[in-house]
């Protein structure tokens, strides 16, 4: 359309920009989109004039200070190409009397906490958008609504806890420690300068390494504190953990002789199933030392 | 029993699948409404997904989604299909998979032959196309009314029901494959209407993990959890066990061991009801009186046929035998020679044992009523804890049981009436009659309390009148008098009616459970009731293979049987299969084995049997002993005993630890 770029001037590739965006009529679009930048810098009119030109159906809100976006010299402009979920609450006081269109200061702060909550849960996809809307109409406080992220506790059987725990140590100790953590009586490890210059970067960061399933084993029968008899349940219990994806396999499945394995939780994780056992994790961990 | 546990599994999952179905339907409903809102076409390209979070027993999970399936296809829709992530490595594989299941379902309903050949010979290209038409065809010709259809609750509710989808294990599944399969279905919504079921063995965050925001802003999720797999256990035990009506018991230490398993390593239930079928197999094939567990008519009917010897066996019985040496001399004398006087009295022996766990049960779970509220839970919070410390010994003996009457004698009036009332309903449940009275005493308790009540409320408005004068007083003053009023409440141990009334039905609960509550050890002819071989039932479930490994190699007479291989410690008979000598022979040796020696020794162990049979020293028999001493090697390496090593020429590394020489 290239009277659109006459009548906004060298904004061309924002103009580009935003068509490829919107596509063509009978496109899938994407719901919504966020345009930033500085203030008085023309977002508002460049928009307006494309939507204007192509007569889609939008609302425009301009003047969004967010503290959860820590910038307070920007503006964003946002579009609700599909607010459907909002919009309702948004003209709610017009509706109600209380303010008339223009009055968009009033209007904003009357759905600004709204719109915080929304963004914590429904933009999250915590809950769905038919709760959403069942709650807007029971007027409940939507901080009750235990979204998907509240239930991370995972109940496991004690041994697989503690199979977990040999494994993360594993992952995250190097091999050659496990003399220190684990034997009655071991020599002190001494840190020379050397290392202590190389070795800065702490394991954690460097994500977890793959061991052998014996090491995992030795490290089991050490930690746990009664006598744990080898029995396949404790085997097929390695595997469970594998299919629940908080170990991996690392190599090929078909790999019989030494299968390698790999821990793939969190540190939090993994502290709060240790404090379950009562097991101070922190106290075996080589970077904590 | 079986059938109790297939019962009690549909009505623990029932509250689960209600929801599931009535959130099926709404969110069906809005596809069908077809309206123009534009609210609702905006939610018509979302998805909607069920997110059932079933826990970590993940050998359960195949019983849930059976159930669900069937559920499903008698209520909401018969376009059920479950997708394993192992089937699915990709794109293609998942709409074969879903193409195929799909037209299987559609063709039950309809018994048309000529559907089947036209659509089995489109089986190799599937596309989402594909499966829209196919969807419009069935459900269009849904409406002729010629076509014989199989009767079922939900046909007529909606002409074009929704597909649903189950993913079995949503964990295992790569996330490419999913968020493909998403974003294509959310395209074609409005034509295929399909909704989700995530089966989530561990945390609804692994969605999140497993699908970007943009993926999941096409899906509506709503949450489902299943029981948790502690309540199961609890109900099960309840069910199977804390009742009179299968006679069949478990010892403690049985009990122990299956819980054990159930608690340390799965949390599955199977393996739980696994394992009491084990027991019960056990029972009834090692004890022969257990012909008399059963119901109690049909015991006394047996008693009459018992033969002779399964008297003697009766007799036999150390728990008869005390019986026995606590009677007159005359009735022992009966017992032991007249068989008419036995099986009478064994009858009327198998009803006491009957009326014991009538009341053992009713007292039981009166005990856990007080005791499940405690701090600190000095008897266990779940009444099988409390259970297996019954069965263990005498309970009033032990020190929680002390701790316990002495925290309950500190407990507040509200609670105990509470406890109290709880108690009054089991007992009243009961249809015993010899707990009639005990019922009785416990309304004249509830009663009392509700006086002392009463009673409290008028002393307090009667001391209203007289106020008491506080005079001003400094710290020395205050002091004395506090002291005087410690030193007061030491010596005079007046108590007030309500801590009278509260020792008094502490005192009645600590004698219910002297009488009733006496572990099972006591009662003549439990044997034939409860089994108590635990260490059998431990060796079959707690299976360890190397020491299984280790057994049959060092001994194999345990498992062969044969008398010949019988030898002492430390031998090796010359007969033993070879890749027993072989490995008595590597055990001897230290990190590296040296597969010349090995193979020498080896030669002289077997030449030694095969000298008595002929002195032949041939050629021949070298190179056969040679080939025999090969093979006990490589099976010995398959097993993952040696391991073949570079550090020295022609020897072998051991992989397990021994003493060495």
């Amino acid at each position: 359309m290239p009277h659109l770029e006459n009548t906004v001037l060298c904004r061309e590739s924002q103009v580009s920009t935003l068509q490829s965006l919107f596509g063509e009529r009978h496109h899938f679009s994407f719901p919504s989109i966020f345009i930033y930048g500085h203030t008085a810098s023309g977002k508002t009119y460049v928009t307006q004039t494309l939507l204007k030109t192509l007569e889609l159906k939008c609302l425009c809100k301009t003047g969004w200070k967010n503290s959860t976006f820590h910038c307070d010299r920007s503006v964003f402009l946002v579009f609700f190409l599909q607010a459907v979920l909002n919009f309702p609450k948004y003209c709610e006081p017009v509706v109600k009397g209380e303010a008339n269109e223009r009055d968009t200061r009033k209007l904003w702060r009357n759905i600004e906490p709204h719109l915080k909550k929304a963004m914590q849960t429904v933009y999250l996809r915590e809950i769905s958008s038919s709760q959403w809307e069942k709650l807007q109409k029971d007027d409940i406080d939507p901080g009750q609504l235990k979204g998907l992220s509240a239930y991370t506790h995972v109940e496991l059987p004690y041994y697989s806890k503690f199979i977990l725990i040999a494994a993360y140590l594993a992952s995250y100790n190097p091999a050659r420690t496990d003399k220190r953590f684990f034997l009655k009586h071991h020599g002190k490890i001494k840190k020379t300068n050397f290392l202590k210059k190389h070795e800065k970067t702490s394991n954690h960061l460097l994500g977890p390494k793959s061991f052998p399933l014996d090491r995992l084993l030795a490290i089991l029968y050490t930690i746990v504190d009664s006598r744990v008899a080898p029995t396949a349940n404790i085997f097929s219990q390695i595997t469970s953990l594998v299919t629940l994806q908080l170990l991996s396999l690392v190599g090929h499945d078909d790999q019989l002789d030494g299968p390698k394995y790999k821990c793939t939780v969190s540190l939090d994780f993994i502290r709060a199933i240790a404090r379950t056992v009562n097991f101070d994790i922190i106290k075996y961990l080589y970077d904590f030392l | 029993m079986k059938s109790e546990t297939e019962q009690l599994q549909e009505e623990l999952n029932k509250n689960l699948f209600d929801n599931l179905t009535e959130f099926l339907q709404k969110s069906h409903s809005g596809f069908q409404k077809n309206s123009r809102d534009w609210s609702c076409q905006i939610k018509l390209r979302e998805i909607p997904v069920a997110a059932l979070v079933l826990g970590v027993n993940v050998t359960d999970h195949d019983l849930t989604f059976r159930s669900l399936t069937e559920t499903l296809q008698n209520t909401v829709t018969p376009y059920v299909v479950s997708l394993q992530a192992k089937d699915c490595p990709d794109m293609k594989h998942v709409l074969q998979k879903l193409a195929s299941q799909l037209v299987d379902c559609g063709v039950d309903i309809k018994s048309n032959e000529e559907e089947r050949t036209q659509v089995s010979q489109k089986r190799e290209y599937c596309s989402m196309d594909f499966l829209s038409s196919w969807y419009r065809n069935v459900t269009q010709k849904k409406i002729d009314p010629k076509l014989p259809s199989k009767k079922r609750a939900w046909s007529g509710q909606w002409q074009s029901p929704p597909v649903v989808l189950i993913l079995k294990d949503m964990e295992s599944f790569t996330t490419k494959v999913l968020q493909d399969f998403i974003i294509v279905s959310s395209q074609h919504r409005h034509e295929f209407p399909l909704i989700l079921i995530f089966g989530i063995a561990t945390s609804p965050i692994i969605i999140h993990r497993l699908l970007p925001h943009a993926v999941s802003s096409l899906l509506c999720i709503e949450l489902f959890q299943s029981l948790s797999c502690k309540e199961h256990l609890t109900t099960v035990l309840d069910k199977l066990l804390l009742t009179t009506q299968f006679p069949f018991k478990i010892s403690e230490k049985v009990l122990q061991i299956l819980t054990n398993i159930f608690l340390y390593h799965d949390f599955s239930i199977k393996n739980f009801i696994k394992g009491l079928q084990l027991s019960l197999l056990e029972h009834f094939y090692s004890q022969p009186l257990s012909v008399l567990c059963c119901s109690l008519p049909e015991a006394k009917r047996r008693i009459n046929f018992l033969s002779d010897d399964q008297c003697e066996n009766i007799r036999r019985l150390p728990s008869f035998r005390r019986y026995v040496e606590n009677q007159a001399s005359e009735k022992q004398i009966a017992l032991l020679t007249n068989e008419r006087f036995l099986k009478e009295e064994a009858q009327s022996l198998l009803e006491n044992l009957h009326v014991y766990h009538t009341n053992y049960f009713l007292v039981l779970r009166c005990l856990h009523k007080f005791t499940c509220s405690l701090p600190k839970y000095p008897l266990g919070r779940q009444i099988r804890e409390l259970y297996c410390t019954c069965l263990e010994k005498d309970i009033w003996d032990s020190e929680e049981y002390a701790s316990t009457l002495q925290l309950l004698r500190m407990l507040a009036k509200d609670e105990l009436v509470i406890i109290l009332e709880k108690c009054f309903t089991v007992f009243k449940s009961s249809s015993g009659k010899q707990f009639g009275s005990t019922a009785q005493r416990i309304e004249d308790f509830l009663a009392q309390f509700q006086s002392l009540d009463a009673e409290a409320r008028e002393e307090e408005d009667a001391s209203g009148s007289q106020p008491k004068g506080l005079q001003k007083t400094d710290l020395y003053h205050l002091q004395k008098s506090l002291l005087e009023m410690k030193e007061l409440r030491r010596t005079s141990k007046k108590q007030n009616k309500f801590e009278v009334l509260r020792d008094k039905v502490v005192d009645f609960v600590d004698s219910l459970v002297r009488e009733f509550l006496l572990p099972p050890e006591t009662q003549p002819l439990h044997e034939v009731v409860y089994f108590s071989a635990a260490h059998t039932l431990r060796e079959h479930l707690n299976a360890a293979p190397r020491i299984a490994l280790h057994t049959a190699l060092n001994n194999p007479y345990y498992y062969l049987k044969n008398e010949a291989l019988k030898s002492e410690e430390g031998c090796i008979p010359n007969i033993a299969p070879d890749i027993c000598i072989a490995y008595k022979l590597h055990l001897e040796c230290s990190k590296l084995i040296n597969l010349v020696d090995w193979s020498e020794a080896f030669a002289t162990v077997v030449t030694a049997a095969e000298m008595n049979a002929s002195s032949t020293a041939s050629e021949e028999m070298d190179e056969i002993i040679h080939a025999r001493f090969i093979r006990a090697v490589s099976e010995l390496e398959l097993l993952g005993f040696i391991k073949p090593t570079k550090q020295k020429t022609d020897h072998v590394a051991r992989l397990t630890w021994g003493g060495g020489c």
